[in-house]
C-alpha cells in the first residue's frame, strides 16, 4: 500500500509529458484532454496491477432494495462490514462474507440462486431447501447454532445483500482504488512520475505511428523504458509501491519474530 | 525593428531587369504583384520547417465573435465562430492560427479562477467525438476548440459563456489583390530572405521578356534548339549567361 502525500499536480504532469513528446503547444494534433486521459490511463495500469491504493467507503446500508450499485473509482473489494452508528463512532461491525451465486430480488426477498440462503442458522423458512455444503441448516464452518450469518454478493458491478443484513445503519467497504473516479482528473504520485511520462510518450509515438511509421521505433524505446527488466520504470513503480510502507512491514517482522504469539 | 519595403523590393528588382535588358517596359504594378507572390513563396517555404518561427505573426485583438443562431439541424447550431481577420497561410494542421484566446468574462480579481483561456485547434469530425470523450468534451475544464472552415473559425466549449470578443495571433500572408498600400509599407519579410524574393521577382521578369523573343519568327534557324526543350521560370537565369 502507497502512502504519500506528495502528489505532483496536474499542470506540472501535463507539461513533462507534452515535452518529451516534442509536443508542449498541443499542436500535434492530439489535445491537452487527450494526455490527461492518457495519464489517467497510466495511473490505472498502476493501480490494476499493483493495489496501490486502498480505499475505505462507507455506505447508507440500502434498506428498500438490499442491493447497491458498485462504487467508482475503485476495484478488487477487499474486505465488506456492515457497522452500526456513524462514521465517527462505530458501535457494531459484523463481517459480510461473499457467497456464490447469492441473488436476491429486492427488498431481501426471493432469491433466485441455486444456493438460497437468508443468513440465519435457526430461519427454518429460508433453510428448506438449502443445499449449502458449508453453511447448512444443522452444521456451518462459519456460524455457531443461533449464529446470523451476513451475506453479499456482486453480479454485473451490483452488490446485493442478504436480508440479515438489514439491521446495519452502514455497509463499510475496504478495496483497491485507482486514485480517483476515472471521470476524476489524475494527480500523480511523485515516485510514479517517472512510469507516467514514459507511459505518455509510448501512447504519443503509437497514436502518431499512423501518420509517420518510423515514430514506432521511438515507441519501441519508450516501451523499453517502461518494461526494460532491469531498470524499467515499471518495475520501478512496482517495486516502491510494494515496498514503501516500511513501518508497516518492519512491525510486521517484528511481530513474526517473536514467537510468543 | 527595421523591415525591408516594398519600394526597395520593386526598385531593387526593376533596376536589375533594366540592366539586363535595358529596353525593358515593365511596369512598376507588375514588379509589385510580383513581389507579393514571391514574398508568401519565401515565408511559406520557411514556415513548413519544424517548428515553425514566431517571425511572421501578426496580432489581432478584439476580434469580435458572431452568434450562429440558424438552426438547420447542423452540428455548427448555436455555436459561435468568427471570421479571419487577415490573409493566413495554409499550415499543417493549421499551424498558421498560432494562438488564439479569450477571456474570462466572470473573471474579478483574486478569485482563484483563470482570466484567460487559449483555443486548441480540432477538425469538426474530431469535434464530434470529443463530445464523447470524458477529458476532452468541449466546455469542461480548458477544453475550448476551434475548427477552421475556409475563411471561419468556428469556436467550441464556450456555448454558454458569453465571449464576444478574442485575441489572436496568427501567420499572415500578404494578398497580391490588395491595391490599398504604399511603396514605404514594411513587408514582413526576414533580412535573409530579401535575395530569395529579389531573385524570383527578376526570374519572372526575364522568363516574361524572354518568351516573346524565342516566339518571334525573325528568320533564324531554329532547328538548332534542341527537340521538347521547355524554359521553366527558375531556368532562365541560366540562359545567356
Amino acid at each position: 500500500m502507497i502512502t504519500v502525500n506528495d502528489f505532483i499536480p496536474l499542470g506540472q504532469m501535463l507539461r513533462d509529458v507534452s515535452t518529451r513528446t516534442g509536443d508542449p503547444e498541443y499542436k500535434s494534433g492530439l489535445t491537452r484532454g487527450w494526455y490527461i486521459q492518457v495519464i489517467r490511463d497510466a495511473l490505472d495500469s498502476l493501480a490494476f496491477s499493483g493495489y496501490p491504493q486502498r480505499v475505505t467507503l462507507d455506505f447508507d446500508f440500502p434498506k428498500v432494495s438490499f442491493r447497491m450499485d458498485w462504487p467508482k473509482g475503485v476495484f478488487n473489494i477487499q474486505e465488506v462490514y456492515g457497522i452500526n452508528g456513524d462514521d465517527c463512532s462505530v458501535t457494531n461491525a459484523q463481517n459480510i462474507y461473499w457467497k456464490r451465486e447469492f441473488n436476491p430480488l429486492p427488498y431481501g426477498k426471493g432469491y433466485t440462486a441455486a444456493r438460497q440462503e437468508s443468513g440465519s442458522a435457526n430461519d427454518a423458512a429460508s433453510d428448506i431447501v438449502n443445499t449449502d455444503p458449508f453453511n447448512g441448516k444443522f452444521f456451518s464452518f462459519l456460524a455457531m447454532e443461533g449464529e446470523t450469518l451476513y451475506y453479499f454478493n456482486v453480479q454485473n458491478g451490483v452488490l446485493f445483500f442478504s436480508n440479515t443484513c438489514s439491521t446495519f445503519d452502514k455497509i463499510r467497504i475496504v478495496c483497491s482504488g485507482t486514485y480517483g473516479d476515472i471521470d476524476n482528473l489524475p494527480c500523480v504520485p511523485r515516485p510514479l512520475k517517472k512510469f507516467v511520462m514514459d507511459y505518455g510518450r509510448h501512447e504519443f509515438y503509437i497514436a502518431k505511428a499512423n501518420e509517420s511509421p518510423g515514430l514506432l521505433k521511438m515507441a519501441e524505446k519508450a516501451y523499453q523504458d517502461m518494461y526494460d527488466v532491469k531498470v524499467g520504470s515499471w518495475w520501478q513503480a512496482m517495486k516502491f509501491m510494494k515496498s514503501v510502507d516500511k513501518k508497516k512491514n518492519e512491525d510486521l517482522d517484528e511481530y513474526n519474530r517473536r514467537g510468543n504469539w | 525593428m527595421k523591415r525591408v519595403s516594398y519600394r526597395y523590393l520593386a526598385f531593387s528588382s526593376l533596376a536589375a531587369l533594366k540592366k539586363v535588358f535595358a529596353d525593358s517596359d515593365i511596369k512598376l504594378l507588375d514588379i509589385l504583384f510580383w513581389v507579393k507572390m514571391a514574398v508568401n513563396s519565401v515565408v511559406a517555404k520557411t514556415l513548413t520547417g519544424k517548428p515553425p518561427t514566431g517571425s511572421y505573426l501578426a496580432t489581432f485583438t478584439n476580434v469580435p465573435v458572431i452568434y450562429n443562431n440558424k438552426d438547420n439541424g447542423s452540428l455548427l447550431f448555436r455555436k459561435k465562430y468568427l471570421s479571419l481577420p487577415a490573409n493566413i497561410f495554409d499550415l499543417p494542421l493549421d499551424n498558421a492560427i498560432d494562438w488564439m484566446n479569450f477571456r474570462n468574462p466572470s473573471f474579478i480579481p483574486n478569485c482563484g479562477c483563470k482570466e484567460h483561456f487559449t483555443f486548441q485547434r480540432s477538425t469538426l469530425v474530431q469535434i464530434k467525438l470529443m463530445y464523447d470523450t470524458a477529458f476532452e468534451k468541449p466546455g469542461i475544464e480548458d477544453n475550448f476548440y476551434f475548427v477552421r472552415v475556409n475563411d471561419l473559425l468556428y469556436l467550441f466549449g464556450i456555448e454558454d459563456v458569453q465571449v464576444k470578443a478574442v485575441d489572436m495571433a496568427i501567420r499572415t500572408s500578404v494578398s497580391p489583390y490588395i491595391s490599398s498600400m504604399t511603396l514605404d509599407d514594411e513587408v514582413m519579410l526576414n533580412d535573409e530572405q530579401v535575395l530569395d524574393v529579389i531573385s524570383k521577382v527578376v526570374s519572372i521578369g526575364r522568363y516574361v521578356m524572354m518568351v516573346p523573343k524565342e516566339r518571334v519568327e525573325d528568320g533564324t534557324d531554329t532547328t538548332a534548339t534542341p527537340p521538347g526543350r521547355v524554359i521553366q521560370p527558375e531556368q532562365t537565369a541560366g540562359i545567356g549567361q
